[in-house]
């Protein structure tokens, strides 16, 4: 083990010291001391850094998601290469299993000639993902 | 997992609860906070890697959003025993000491790495083997420089030179005064002085 560097230490130990020794000032001494210099910007950094991290969340967020799409598209459900007979399956399944029907679709999507091959495909896939496919595809 | 948010105790500060206590913060409380942080980057010297107090507040207050989220991660302000501003300074100390330790314990990896062992058994460390220490000897330059500039300051007031001797010597306030028989208004007003002329 290397000894710790006289000289960083006691620059660690004197600057430790003045900055414990802030935290014990009254506000008058505060004024006193820095009353004539800069208003710091201690709210507008702290504030910044409050937004960073709600924006990084939504970032991770968005990665994650993205992940997940792209594995969900990549992986092989054996789904029909036709799109004719993608959109029978789903149309199949949607008769037999009536309570998909309004879990899947929005108000303005609740027919199934309203929705794109990509939207079937799409489905599908998300279908298989849950393990409902399966029984179906059989 | 899910349950960990469920969990998160109602003393724990939520996200809210922070936005509000930086609204709420005073002009005394920006300024403490300011020269706080700004002291403690200035005394990771080289081992701040860069740093300024800029990221030190961006850290505690990712830290802080973490600890409002998970009771296991993070920094938790358990806003009913501290103020915010305590909270930052315990968050803002840790997290420095954090850093420092992180550098430390890499020239520690580092210099063990280098360690040899010879036919004979004998280990050998060419850092602390090197006749002139050079590695050591440029580490501390900056640290050096900088502390040499600080005893420059104050080579004609006698108080504040000492004060600092005291703090070198690892003291706190009450010892520094006893030890060398500083009454406590010449050692606040050498205090004073210190913190004027090193910013």
């Amino acid at each position: 083990m290397p000894k710790k560097n006289k000289n960083d230490e006691e620059l660690h130990l004197l600057m430790s010291f003045l900055a414990e020794s802030v935290t014990q000032l009254s506000d008058d001494q505060v004024k006193e001391e820095y009353g004539a210099e800069p208003k710091p910007r201690t709210k507008e950094i702290l504030k910044a850094a409050l937004n960073d991290c709600a924006k990084q969340k939504l970032r991770e967020a968005r990665t994650e998601y993205e992940s997940a799409a792209k594995g969900l598209s990549l992986r092989s459900y054996n789904l029909p290469q036709d799109k004719l007979e993608r959109r029978a399956l789903l149309s199949s399944i949607l008769s037999r299993q009536s309570d998909l029907r309004s879990l899947a679709f929005t108000a303005q999507h609740r027919e199934l000639k309203d929705l794109t091959d990509s939207d079937v495909e799409s489905f599908l896939r998300q279908l298989a993902e849950l393990g409902l496919l399966a029984s179906f595809l059989e | 997992m899910a349950d960990k948010k469920k969990d998160v105790k109602p003393e724990f500060a939520t996200r809210e609860d922070v936005e509000r206590a930086i609204d709420s913060l005073s002009s005394a409380d920006e300024v403490r906070l300011e020269k706080f942080a700004r002291y403690k980057i200035q005394g990771l010297g080289r081992k701040a890697l860069g740093r300024d107090y800029e990221d030190l507040f961006q850290e505690a207050i990712k830290s802080t959003l973490i600890g409002a989220g998970d009771r296991e991660e993070g920094r938790h302000w358990r806003k009913t025993n501290v103020t915010f501003v305590q909270h930052l300074f315990g968050t803002m100390r840790s997290i420095a000491s954090h850093w420092k330790e992180a550098v430390d314990d890499n020239e520690a990896q580092l210099d063990s790495d280098s360690i040899v062992e010879t036919e004979d058994g004998d280990i050998l460390s060419p850092v602390e083997n090197a006749p002139s220490n050079a590695p050591d000897q440029e580490r501390s330059v900056a640290a050096k420089e900088q502390l040499g500039a600080i005893f420059r300051l104050f080579q004609n007031d006698d108080d504040a030179a000492l004060v600092i001797e005291g703090i070198r010597e690892g003291w706190n306030g009450p010892e520094i005064m006893e030890r060398l028989d500083l009454p406590k208004n010449r050692y606040e007003a050498a205090l004073k002085r210190i913190r004027y002329h090193v910013k």
